[in-house]
């Protein structure tokens, strides 16, 4: 439970600790330290503070000031609520130490940043997203992009050691690898995939990632803080707008813009509605991955929200919603008589879907599995329905309410397991929790505009009434709960419309992170099924 | 006994703006509106249309090569987004000979479930009338 006395006394012990290094800012608390002070201070941290859960790391290249990178660490504390950006200072190749001792999440996260960057951190492997032995570091200042060296296929892997060697019923010379390449029916085009059998269980896996990767972070650089609301939701169409909507949340506490209250409103429904449409995708894709023709059921119903979203902005997909300081327009005449009747058909088919469903035994059999425990997850940082499905009660939308939700009520549902079966049933059950706070915020509209009457102007005048405004020149971290799971924005400005650093929080690359986790024990038929119930989106992973 | 006309074979080797219109055509406000049958498959070569968003990136170069290889003979190539305008000058492009593919382009980033049925539709014709 949040207790407000914990949450003042961590913050009075890191102000004493800190020192002048410590601020406050508008909500957020920021942390200034050198590298060899890094391992004391995260040590610290975790466990006399309890900053579990490392959420994202940026780097940023300062240009000519000196120390040259800035690399910002942001945590969170699931008891307290409470968020601290780490902001280490590093001149140009000085080596940082690796924060994995702590933080299992944060190998995939360094990586990241250390390729893009050419930071020098401790015990980083190989690059990630870009090819191995890369010369070239897009997000660097000046750097020029000279042509990409070409790649070999890596190795496969050795065993170091047999991991379940005490009930292993194989001995270890029968262990086999297989490579699922990235157009293989289970990895559908996501990324390369080596797995080791026992030779009927899966007992170790490795991840290769980037195949998709275009550099879209550099991209949204060379745009504006009105053009990248246009773009942001090309990430993970099945749940747009849920990135549009978090892109104008951060300019808007950013820029100090009040959202009228029907223009919050509006923004819940459509952000519940897209939760619906995505739960119902990844439900369809689960339902097909165990050979169910019941997924083309589920697909009928997802394009009944999509012809509601269809109704209110002319698009499929729920794009073009999200204005800056509110929504685009308000719900158009009609629109909530339809709502009703779309949600009392929802209602009354995934209930019988649901029962065709957990009737049949071969269903039952792809999805179960080993149990993923609380601490593991919590280990790796996840969050969404796949941290829930294993016990954990963590909801941004209840933890830290934005808009309306604190007076909204819901629940969250929580598993038990953690398997396959637990994320399908977690988001079969979330479509009916969306559905009742859609319900409620329909029943309570406010009145009133959707957009401040100052802020509803075409491109170039509003691009002069931004630039007429105070000009923040802090990082700054806002995210909401998209259908996977904690999704958002680490923006730092420099002065200018354009962000000189946009980090983009992202639920997929830590739960790819976290697959081999995942599939552990599970035979091969039930791989699919399993990545599927995760709901991993390519560009989520790859940008 | 008249014999059942076997199902044309889409293979999706596209990004998820597309991965969910699929899906789209899967239900039933969609599906068996053309005048054939056609079904997604996860294999390249027994596909007769190859559905690709043009997009080359370091890692994935290898894969786009081994797809453009592939595509000989009776296959399709249904490209999304104006992407040819993009592909014409790309190195691993250029060593294949494009002109002798054949190649649709949907145009533009328009992606209803429409203007996809559409484009299956010319690649049908182009596959039964040449």
């Amino acid at each position: 439970m949040f207790s407000w006395k914990e949450f003042e006394k961590s913050k009075k012990i890191l102000s004493h600790v800190g020192g002048h290094r410590y601020k406050e800012e508008w909500g957020q608390h920021h942390l200034k330290i050198r590298p060899n002070e890094l391992l004391d201070w995260f040590e610290f941290l975790k466990e006399d503070l309890g900053f579990f859960t490392l959420t994202e790391i940026a780097g940023l290249d300062r240009g000519e000031i000196n120390p040259k990178f800035e690399v910002v660490y942001h945590l969170l504390n699931m008891g307290t609520h409470q968020r601290l950006n780490v902001h280490l200072y590093a001149y140009e190749g000085e080596t940082i130490p690796s924060v994995t001792k702590f933080f299992n999440q944060a190998d995939w996260l360094e990586r990241e940043q250390a390729e893009m960057l050419n930071l020098k951190i401790d015990k980083v492997s190989d690059a990630l997203l870009l090819p191995i032995g890369q010369k070239n570091f897009p997000l660097k200042k000046n750097s020029v992009i000279k042509p990409w060296p070409v790649e070999k296929a890596p190795d496969l892997p050795s065993l170091r050691y047999n991991p379940n060697k005490s009930e292993a019923p194989y001995p270890e010379e029968e262990y086999q690898w297989k490579v699922f390449s990235p157009l293989s029916p289970i990895t559908r085009g996501n990324f390369e995939w080596m797995v080791c059998f026992d030779p009927s269980k899966v007992v170790d896996s490795k991840i290769r990632p980037g195949f998709h990767h275009q550099g879209f972070e550099l991209l949204l650089q060379t745009k504006d803080i009105i053009q990248i609301l246009q773009l942001v939701d090309k990430v993970n169409l099945s749940a747009a707008p849920n990135y549009s909507i978090a892109w104008a949340k951060t300019i808007e506490e950013q820029f100090r813009i009040k959202v009228p209250e029907r223009g919050q409103a509006i923004r819940i429904v459509m952000l519940e509605m897209a939760r619906i449409a995505d739960h119902l995708t990844v439900l369809s894709e689960t339902a097909f991955e165990c050979g169910m023709q019941e997924f083309r059921l589920f697909i009928n119903a997802r394009e009944k929200v999509y012809e509601l979203f269809e109704k209110y902005s002319g698009h499929r997909q729920g794009l073009g919603v999200a204005r800056l300081g509110g929504v685009s327009e308000d719900l158009p005449p009609g629109w909530i008589v339809e709502y009703q009747a779309v949600a009392d058909v929802l209602i009354k088919n995934l209930r019988i879907i649901h029962n065709a469903l957990r009737s049949q035994i071969k269903f039952r059999n792809h999805l179960d599995g080993e149990p993923v425990n609380a601490q593991t997850v919590l280990q790796f940082g996840l969050s969404g329905p796949a941290m829930r499905a294993a016990g954990l009660n963590f909801d941004l939308r209840k933890s830290q309410p934005f808009y309306f939700y604190q007076d909204i009520d819901f629940d969250i549902p929580v598993g038990i397991h953690g398997s396959s079966y637990d994320r399908y049933l977690i988001r079969y059950e979330e479509i009916f929790q969306s559905l009742r706070i859609i319900t409620q915020v329909i029943d309570n509209l406010p009145l009133g505009e959707v957009v401040p009457e100052a802020f509803n102007k075409n491109y170039l005048e509003l691009s002069a009434i931004f630039e007429t405004l105070e000009q923040p020149k802090e990082w700054h971290y806002c995210a909401l709960e998209s259908p996977g799971g904690e999704a958002g924005f680490l923006v730092h400005f420099d002065g200018g419309m354009k962000p000189s650093r946009i980090k983009m929080k992202t639920p997929g690359l830590l739960l790819a992170q976290a697959l081999p986790m995942f599939v552990k024990g599970l035979r091969e038929e039930q791989l699919a099924a399993c990545l599927a119930s995760l709901g991993l989106s390519r560009w989520e992973m790859d940008r | 006994m008249k014999e059942k006309p076997t199902p044309l074979k889409i293979f999706n080797f596209s990004h998820p703006l597309i991965h969910t219109e699929w899906m789209t055509l899967m239900g039933d406000k969609y599906h068996r509106t053309l005048s054939f049958e056609w079904e997604m498959v996860n294999d390249i070569e027994s596909a007769a249309i190859v559905t690709w968003d043009g997009i080359v990136t370091p890692r994935n170069r290898e894969l786009v090569e081994k797809m453009l290889t592939q595509l000989s003979g009776n296959k399709i190539l249904l490209l999304i987004g104006e992407s040819m305008t993009l592909l014409k000058n790309h190195p691993v492009v250029q060593s294949f000979e494009t002109h002798e593919l054949k190649i649709i382009e949907v145009p533009g980033w328009s992606l209803l479930p429409e203007e996809i049925l559409g484009a299956l539709e010319t690649c049908h014709q182009k596959l039964n009338h040449v």
